[in-house]
């Protein structure tokens, strides 16, 4: 059973005298006199003496005027909306009738609401500050709009150094290119997706804050924003989020601030949630929703935003870089383990003794599976991965600490292979040696991929099992154990074509890693690129030799593919190439060819074949043959 | 930063840039050298003339000039490939025109003819077609640009029995041809040689029922027909073959598929599977060719109205490179002594699929390409030394 006032004041707009004259005949038995805004603001209290329920049609200020009075009177109220604030109404769940209006207007069970007031400003939906790509973005708008919007939007954008304190004395200094308070939520965006639970009798206020750190950053969230809701983040990343009873919001410069559509004061501000200070009759809907919100609980989600002293002083510079950066503090665990990588010990020349040992064995052996097993042991993945953050953060310690690291690990490796070798009587070439004196581009194209791999791995921990597979993948020992079977062979050619594979594998993974850590955000604030410079160099200068052995190999592997279909008649003889291998053995060719014949090749036979594969081929060769007889 | 990779961009492009080829621009000097060219322009066989002709005319627009600035000038005889006509042709040349060379066009007969003749007149002649291996040998003059019969047969036998792993077949043969006389014969020597079984010889003859043959031979087991006779009868057989539902693997002899488009044209789809020994291929994927064989294909095609070569504009065209290289090495280029004697030591010259060496008895040596026809078109499978 409904019950309504038996006296109310209706305050209303010089326009509607159609309403006054429903409202004065409603029929739930209501005494209702009328005013228009400024008598009543001439003498609040005269007007109220015979009753304490006022019911308003008016402009957004004459409810925000209203509303703020009516937590200093405790007078209850009602609102009938205009037609140009119909959206208002809605939020209110207030009907577009006005017969419907008048009923809900008069009833005598308000709700409890609570108001929030910004440097005494009446707020009710949003206040916004700064820049807010998107976020702003009016309900309704497209998905193509919103693309559009952002990518408009994103032109000259800045972070600015920003200080928040909570109510609970919490105090957040970030920079950020802008900042929204929310009351109401349904009416943009960000209300929407972010501060979706928010209500007008949670005694809270939201805070919405927008940082993208860099351009990457940005296109991201941007991407996050306009997902289908299944495959959206709660928060997006580049957006922090807090919900408190208040806010004091500072800024280095004045920043003038928005509040619900109107420039009315600037920072700094100080917001204040006046918990259940009026009583507004609403909606049935939305008193439902009022229902179910839990009053109370501050709320801090600050991870995506920039924090450091450091990363706030960058972004205060300029405008938003391309890729983010990241302070010390944000990645202290991270580092906080290359820095222990980094570190040469006794565990790690130990491992690098025995995976060398192992990928010789296993060289000598030529057995795959050893040298596959050396590859999993050996610990020189870590301190190059470490070398390359160092460099990225300039971190001369680390880097100073990592490239030790490397050379003692290089130089433990070739020494121990090259002493292993001087223990062999015998020191035969294996396929698996071959295969590491031939680097190419392509091995370059491996290491790269490799250092992408390895850094990302290392960057998240949750997929750090993977870096086996990136160590088998870049196969860091087996080259140097050649490089130091070459050494113990005296075979400088060996040595210095095994070693190129290595510091390809080396240059590749570190520009590659360097790379990779800086996309995912770790660069510091503050970067000179002298040491990124001198990666860049080194690899445009080892790119030189393996551009000409890529073609050469590509010219080796098209002179194969074309032998296996070349066949000779030698004094009457008939000889099937079957397969044909060219490599380069101190600097000259051998060709190794498997032949069928049906005859006995005699010697003379193999010195005619020789002489006209010789005649037929442009360059020097020397020719080995295994021969297989057709029975 | 972006000087830096420019510049190393720059030393990668230069490091990695072909040497320049510079080629000494040649100053015609005014003279001409006079080559005579015989071949088959009219009569039965006058593709193979005008084929090789074209060759030659492409070749001389790549290279129209000699190194001392000499331009070569063709006197072309049609000798319909009679080899009476053949002698008159050369003496024509030799004698009237003062030719320095002569390219040979027409078949093994032509060419043995010309034997004496060539040497009485001491003139150079590089036979183009003729495979006889009789052709070169016992004389001075006369010199092969094609592997011989000798060479053709052993090959065909033994890529039968080791690489098609074919051990029973029958082989035609065309006893008014000595091109196939000798390729039958020294195939099946070599066929019995390695152990396969000849199962029977076939001598044509001018009223032969190719059904009854066939079915006589499918019924002894023989699994491939080795045909060293002329495409009309290739044609003829494989259409007979047919006829009693018999598919055998079918090898034919050198200038098959050239002969069969020019002559033949709507029986090619007959020819699909054979294999064919040739000079050349088609096939652009899987043969090695030399590094000028793109350049002067495009430009025969640019001259012409052609989307293909045949074997003898092959041979054209190799042939006049071949004879401007021995010209190159001579003082006096068109002296024929020096030219026959700079012929003779042609080592190891591109052509257009391998190398071409031509020994001091005029017998050349070069590779032996086999090919499955598919689509009128040569598909190459392995290329013989």
């Amino acid at each position: 059973m409904k019950e309504y006032v038996k006296s109310a004041l209706f305050i209303c707009a010089p326009s509607g005298t159609e309403l006054i004259k429903l409202i004065q005949n409603n029929p739930y038995g209501a005494d209702v006199s009328s005013t228009d805004i400024d008598s009543f603001a001439e003498n609040p209290p005269l007007h109220l003496a015979d009753c304490n329920h006022v019911v308003i049609s008016g402009d957004l200020n004459d409810l925000k005027y209203v509303l703020k009075l009516s937590a200093e009177l405790g007078f209850s109220m009602g609102v009938i909306a205009q037609e140009e604030y119909r959206e208002l109404a809605r939020s209110y769940g207030i009907p577009d009738k006005p017969e419907q209006a008048v009923e809900l207007a008069l009833r005598k069970s308000g709700h409890e609401l609570d108001l929030i007031l910004c440097n005494g400003e009446v707020l009710l939906y949003k206040a916004t500050m700064g820049r807010l790509p998107l976020l702003d973005t009016p309900r309704g708008t497209s998905r193509l709009k919103m693309i559009w919007r952002g990518l408009k939007q994103f032109s000259g954008l800045k972070l600015l150094p920003l200080r928040f304190v909570t109510n609970n004395g919490k105090e957040i200094n970030t920079a950020a290119c802008g900042c929204m308070l929310i009351q109401q939520h349904g009416s943009n965006l960000a209300s929407r997706k972010i501060a979706a639970d928010s209500t007008a009798k949670d005694e809270m206020v939201e805070l919405i804050i927008s940082a993208p750190v860099s351009i990457l950053g940005y296109f991201k969230f941007l991407l996050q924003i306009i997902l289908p809701a299944g495959y959206r983040k709660k928060l997006p990343d580049s957006i922090g989020f807090v919900k408190s009873k208040s806010f004091v919001i500072e800024s280095d410069a004045p920043l003038d601030v928005t509040i619900d559509g109107e420039s009315r004061t600037s920072t700094p501000i100080f917001c204040e949630t006046l918990p259940r200070a009026v009583t507004l009759n609403i909606g049935d809907e939305y008193s439902a929703s009022l229902k179910v919100a839990s009053p109370g609980k501050e709320k801090l989600n600050i991870s995506n935003l920039p924090t450091g002293k450091e990363e706030i002083n960058k972004a205060s510079l300029k405008s938003i870089p391309f890729f983010s950066y990241a302070s010390e503090e944000r990645f202290r665990d991270l580092f906080q383990a290359l820095r222990e990588d980094s570190v040469t010990n006794s565990t790690y020349i130990v491992l690098m003794i025995l995976s060398t040992l192992l990928a010789t064995i296993g060289l000598y052996q030529n057995s795959t599976a050893v040298v596959i097993g050396a590859m999993l042991l050996a610990p020189l993945m870590a301190p190059i991965i470490s070398l390359a953050m160092g460099m990225l953060r300039q971190d001369k310690k680390i880097s100073r600490q990592s490239a030790v690291k490397i050379i003692v690990g290089v130089v433990i490796a070739l020494l121990s292979a090259a002493l292993l070798t001087l223990m062999f009587p015998h020191k035969p070439v294996t396929s698996e040696m071959l295969a590491r004196v031939n680097p190419t581009l392509l091995d370059l194209g491996v290491a790269i991929f490799a250092g992408i791999a390895g850094a990302y791995t290392k960057a998240y921990k949750e997929i750090l099992q993977s870096l086996a597979g990136v160590a088998i993948a870049v196969a860091l020992v087996p080259p140097l154990a050649v490089a130091g079977i070459g050494i113990g062979r005296l075979d400088i050619s060996f040595f210095s074509q095994a070693f190129l594979l290595f510091s390809t594998n080396l240059v590749g993974i570190l520009l590659a890693a360097t790379f990779t850590f800086r996309i995912l955000g770790y660069s510091p604030a503050v970067h000179d690129k002298t040491s990124m410079r001198l990666v860049i160099l080194t690899l445009i200068l080892i790119a030189v030799p393996l551009y000409f052995s890529y073609d050469d190999i590509v010219e080796r592997l098209e002179m194969e593919k074309y032998w296996q279909n070349e066949r000779f008649l030698v004094n009457g003889k008939y000889i099937i190439v079957q397969q044909a291998h060219l490599a380069k053995r101190q600097d000259k060719n051998v060709m190794t060819m498997d032949i069928l014949a049906r005859e006995q090749l005699n010697r003379d036979d193999l010195t005619r074949l020789r002489k006209k594969i010789e005649r037929n081929i442009s360059r020097e060769l020397i020719v080995r043959a295994r021969i297989l007889y057709i029975p | 930063m972006v000087k830096i990779i420019t510049i190393a961009c720059a030393v990668l492009a230069l490091l990695s840039a072909e040497g320049c080829q510079r080629q000494d621009e040649i100053v015609p000097s005014g003279k001409i050298i006079k080559l005579g060219v015989i071949g088959p322009f009219s009569g039965v066989d006058r593709a193979k003339g005008e084929d090789g002709v074209e060759g030659i005319k492409t070749a001389m627009k790549w290279q129209p000039l000699l190194k001392n600035g000499d331009r070569i000038e063709l006197i072309i005889e049609d000798d319909q490939n009679k080899p009476a006509l053949t002698v008159n042709a050369l003496n024509r040349l030799a004698n009237d025109e003062r030719v320095s060379a002569v390219l040979l066009m027409s078949t093994s007969s032509s060419a043995l003819k010309i034997k004496p003749q060539a040497n009485k007149l001491e003139i150079p002649v590089l036979a183009m077609l003729a495979t006889h291996p009789d052709v070169s040998g016992d004389n001075d003059y006369v010199s092969q640009l094609c592997f011989d019969d000798i060479f053709q047969g052993s090959v065909a036998a033994l890529f039968v029995m080791d690489e098609l792993l074919i051990e029973k077949v029958a082989v035609f043969t065309d006893p008014d041809s000595e091109h196939s006389s000798v390729l039958a014969t020294e195939f099946i020597r070599k066929f019995q040689t390695v152990g396969g079984v000849v199962t029977e010889t076939v001598v044509l003859g001018s009223d032969e029922s190719y059904l009854e043959r066939l079915q006589e031979l499918r019924d002894k087991g023989t699994e491939l027909l080795y045909l060293p006779v002329k495409p009309k009868e290739v044609v003829a057989i494989k259409n007979a073959a047919r006829n009693i539902d018999w598919k055998p693997e079918v090898m034919a002899s050198d200038g098959l598929v050239a002969t069969i488009i020019n002559d033949y044209g709507d029986e090619v789809a007959l020819l699909e599977d054979i294999y064919a020994i040739d000079f050349f291929s088609t096939d652009d994927k899987d043969l090695q060719k030399s590094s000028y064989s793109e350049k002067i294909m495009r430009l025969y095609y640019s001259s012409r109205d052609a989307d293909k070569a045949t074997s003898y504009t092959a041979l054209g065209v190799e042939s006049y490179l071949v004879i401007k290289n021995a010209m190159n090495h001579c003082d006096k280029p068109g002296d024929r002594i020096c030219l026959n004697r700079m012929l003779r030591d042609t080592k190891n010259f591109e052509g257009l699929v391998g190398k071409i060496s031509i020994l001091e008895n005029g017998k050349a040596e070069r590779p032996l390409i086999v090919n499955k026809i598919s689509g009128g078109e040569l598909l190459f499978v392995v290329k013989v030394y």
